[in-house]
């Protein structure tokens, strides 16, 4: 029975009783003891490790939204207008104009042997490109006989080529809603829609649809490895054979530097189904796969003008967004799930969105009572503070996403939402005067997996353009801190094994080249990530690899 | 990968819409458990609401249910396009898809699929409405626009459960669903009980095989296909199924009587029905189907046909035929569901000899009143059953 002492610039443990240490002591996978090299010594012998010696120690960052498909959706080309990391390591500039993007996918067809083969790209937003429209023009400059296609980060909007609309059938006379012209009535190649998305996904076949699979695990893990993550929720989870066995398969693997929290769409299957599902899920978990969740999803997205809005709606007169069920069955679900004892974590863009949830969890906690549910509304973004007061009376925990103030909030303040609203989305500061239990997530691949990027959001509320959306809702380091840590970790029902260090949980550890707690708060996304430590074992981050 | 569309006969999709709890699923089970039912593709959101009785069912693999009638019935668990690109990859196995639309989508956008696909061909858009919740349904924010969607992307609107309401609500419900559409055929019903030949546009023979009219004021049957008359076309049945319905196709005394119950229940169900009539007389009553079929042993000019079609009335909700046009090469396929009509060159031809049979116009149309022959405007040539009276 080895013990190891890990000795550090600094340790912060997140732990009240011993804030900061210098050393940890780490035996069975598990933490021993927290604190100086003197104190440690009551523990015996041990190894000292030293390696992290001017680095800083923090509990595994736990990212309570993202998906698995981080680690899938690599493997085609990123055309985002922001620069991002890949799990390996490489980095992929943003693309900032058009010509950007037909060079970006010049190359990569380059690379393309099978001239039949098509070439699938993600991340596009046309929300940063005022001027003008992707269209044919652009994607035919790449090819006009290889299938192209390009998925828009809203995930409402594709384009594609000639060689796609040939195939399709998609001609000038087509005369179906979603398949988009320009001014001159001819066909830009951009699909909106069920049906123009269906008929390119028949002639290309959809990359992006298939199981969870073990290498989008591996690659997922090395994500969150590079992010300081050591927990992270895969949100919105098909409890499939083939998903569930990679999961497991996995999970079982210790070189992989993740435990993985998986939350069951429910939507999917009658409520006694899902439950049994689960139940049956829940007797194979273990340290590293931890089931138990159930996702629900209510409305869209804000930036879609999908999300579901009260009184005034759009800013921009925009119609109602979209609900994924009715709502009566939203509440029934949420009803019959909690009965069932599991816990709901329940997508709520919209504050129309939120208030049903609110109240159907209301009632159900009328109708069966229970402490410590932790039900959680994710997004959760246009909350109001009475929505957030309830919230707080229900025990109703909140993981808001921060990442959206960055990337769409000055878009939010002139487009969808108008100043008022705006400013008070993401109110991390009103949820935690109101007692309600904070996370604060990515919802990678939407935008990249970083908690430390997370925490600089929602400490700074500061927007691509620069502009602070909402300062009074600011919340400061040490707060956003533990919303990354035993905050999220409190909302997957881990808060007991993981989110800080000491004495009995896991050794899971974000290895950091600066102390977070005393960086300007501007720098506080800078901070680099060496590496984690899970379970007591070293995990260095990919080397950044600019081209 | 890349795959490209073929030239086969395209496959007629049907979507069904309406709100939970508005008849939608007993409607599907209804298509899925009827032995005459061509053979569908019919995929669902609530998989655990198919309730089909456990000999009937072939195979079930937790995402698929195979029925011993050929239907397929498709779990829409892991994402529509997902399983309908499923489906299209086994489309020879089906003569028809349907697709349930949930209370919240735009069923006119799963349509749209159809008419994007070369390899389908629309059918009809059926919206599901409860009479009891339809007015509150309305007056709801939370549900108003979506009921708008659903209803103004009607063909068909089956106002259901006109047994629970009285005379004065089902008459506002019928003006509820008119202000939203007034295009659409609306039929009243309850337990989503239609014909499937209303859903699936065959004769008599098909879908259901019978459904007969005859109301509280009209005991007297009226529709009917005998033996050994020229029958409608087939539509994509197979013949085997066909010569099966044959042998029960005789005149019926009650409303809608589906094939297989008739055999087993006949007294039975006549009894109770006349019971349930004269006990609910307050009470709002169901729509009776009345039918007529027309033959014609020359080819139609298009504009008598467009002229026949214009003379039908709001209450003949559903047409379909197949036609020779005067003039014009092929043959050409007739349908109108609700107010809207459409002229159709007909693709896949069956045989040669199936084609000799045939006869150059041959159609059916369903009313939710009796037809008045002397109202249409019957092309020269074309001979009319005249199936009420």
């Amino acid at each position: 029975m080895t013990t190891t002492v890990f000795s550090a610039r600094r340790i912060i443990t997140m732990d009240p009783s011993m804030p900061f240490a210098t050393h940890v002591a780490v035996r069975d996978g598990r933490v021993l003891g927290v604190g100086s090299a003197g104190d440690l010594a009551a523990y015996g012998g041990a190894i000292l490790d030293e390696r992290f010696s001017e680095a800083v120690l923090m509990p595994g960052l736990v990212e309570g939204h993202s998906h698995a498909a981080e680690g899938s959706v690599w493997a085609q080309t990123y055309v985002g207008y922001q620069g991002r990391f890949d799990p390996e390591g490489g980095f992929w500039p943003g693309v900032e104009s058009h010509e950007a993007v037909v060079a970006r996918l010049q190359e990569a067809e380059s690379a393309l042997n099978d001239p039949d083969e098509p070439l699938f790209a993600w991340g596009f937003d046309p929300i940063y490109f005022d001027d003008e429209r992707m269209s044919l023009r652009h994607l035919d400059a790449v090819s006009t006989t290889r299938p192209i296609v390009v998925l828009h980060s809203n995930g409402h909007l594709l384009n594609v080529n000639s060689a796609v609309l040939d195939r399709a059938g998609i001609d000038r006379g087509t005369n179906v809603h979603g398949v988009l012209r320009d001014a001159n009535g001819n066909i830009t190649g951009e699909l909106m829609e069920i049906a123009a998305h269906y008929m390119a996904w028949k002639v290309t076949g959809n990359p992006f649809f298939g199981e969870v699979d073990e290498p989008t695990l591996r690659r997922f893990a090395r994500a969150a490895c590079n992010a300081g993550v050591t927990t992270a929720s895969d949100l919105f989870a098909s409890f499939d054979e083939v998903t569930l066995a990679s999961y497991r398969a996995v999970a079982a693997d210790k070189s992989v530097p993740l435990r993985v929290v998986p939350a069951m769409n429910t939507l999917s299957q009658p409520f006694a189904q899902g439950v049994e599902t689960m139940r049956e899920a829940m007797k194979s978990g273990n340290d590293r796969l931890v089931f138990g969740l159930c996702k629900v999803m209510t409305d869209g997205s804000i930036q879609g003008y999908t999300a579901r809005m009260r009184w005034p709606g759009y800013h921009d007169g925009a119609a109602n967004g979209l609900w994924n069920l009715e709502p009566e069955q939203l509440t029934a679900l949420v009803a019959h799930y909690h009965r069932a004892g599991l816990q709901l974590h329940i997508h709520t863009n919209g504050d129309e969105a939120t208030e049903l949830m609110i109240d159907a969890l209301e009632a159900a906690l009328a109708d069966t009572p229970r402490a410590d549910h932790r039900h959680t509304l994710q997004h959760c973004q246009m909350a109001d503070a009475a929505q957030f007061r309830r919230m707080g009376q229900l025990g109703i925990c909140a993981n808001l996403f921060a990442n959206h103030i960055h990337y769409w909030g000055d878009e939010h303040r002139r487009l969808t939402m108008g100043p008022d609203r705006a400013r008070r989305m993401n109110a991390c500061r009103t949820a935690l005067r109101s007692g309600v239990p904070l996370a604060i997530h990515s919802d990678a691949p939407v935008t990249p997996l970083a908690p430390l990027f997370t925490a600089w959001c929602a400490v700074n509320r500061v927007t691509a353009s620069g502009h602070v959306l909402g300062a009074e809702e600011c919340i400061d380091i040490q707060e956003a801190l533990y919303a990354i840590t035993l905050g999220a970790a409190y909302t997957l029902r881990m808060d007991h094994l993981v989110g800080s260090i000491e004495c009995g949980k896991h050794a899971d550890f974000a290895v950091l080249g600066e102390d977070p707690t005393v960086v300007d708060p501007m720098t506080l996304k800078d901070v680099p990530v060496l590496g984690t430590v899970v379970a007591g074992r070293w995990f260095p981050a990919a080397e950044w690899r600019h081209p | 990968m890349a795959t490209s569309v073929s030239a086969e006969a395209p496959t007629p999709f049907t979507v069904i819409g309406g709100f939970l709890g508005a008849g939608k699923t007993t409607l599907l089970n209804r298509v899925l458990s009827d032995t005459a039912a061509p053979r569908c593709a019919v995929l669902v959101n609530d998989f655990g609401a198919i309730d089909i009785d456990a000999s009937l069912i072939r195979e079930h693999d937790g995402e698929t249910l195979a029925l011993a009638n050929g239907c397929v019935c498709c779990s829409l668990a892991s994402g529509f396009i997902k399983v309908m690109l499923k489906v299209m990859a086994e489309r020879h196995r089906f003569d028809h898809v349907v697709v349930e639309a949930s209370g919240v989508s735009e069923p006119q956008r799963i349509m749209d699929i159809a008419r994007l696909d070369p390899e389908l061909v629309p059918n009809a858009i059926i919206t599901v409405v409860d009479a009891c919740e339809l007015a509150a349904r309305l007056a709801d924010p939370t549900t108003a626009g979506l009921v708008g969607v659903q209803l103004k992307a009607a063909d068909l609107v089956l106002l259901n459960k006109v047994d629970r309401v009285d005379a004065a609500v089902l008459a506002a419900s019928v003006e509820l669903v008119q202000a939203q559409n007034i295009r659409a055929g609306i039929v009243r019903t309850t337990n989503a009980d239609v014909p499937l030949s209303l859903i699936f546009g065959g004769g008599p023979e098909s879908g259901s095989g019978t459904y007969c009219s005859g109301g509280p004021d009209t005991t007297r049957a009226d529709s009917h296909q005998r033996a050994g008359e020229p029958r409608p076309e087939p539509w994509a049945k197979s013949e085997d199924r066909y010569e099966h319905e044959h042998e029960h196709a005789q005149e019926y005394e009650y409303e809608y009587e589906r094939e297989h119950e008739y055999e087993h229940e006949h007294e039975h169900r006549h009894e109770r029905e006349i019971v349930a009539r004269q006990g609910h007389t307050t009470h709002a009553t169901v729509d009776l189907f009345h039918s007529t079929s027309m033959t014609s042993s020359m080819a139609l000019t298009r504009t008598a046909l467009e002229q026949l079609d214009a003379s039908l009335g709001a209450h003949i909700i559903r047409a379909k035929g197949i036609v020779e046009l005067e003039g014009e090469p092929g043959r050409w396929s007739w349908q109108r569901v609700g107010g809207l009509s459409r002229i159709e060159a007909l693709a896949g031809e069956r045989s040669i000899a199936d084609a000799v049979a045939r006869l150059p116009f041959t159609a059916v149309l369903i009313a939710t009143a009796p037809i008045d022959l002397d109202v249409l405007v019957l092309p020269e040539g074309v001979i009319a059953s005249a199936t009420d009276h």
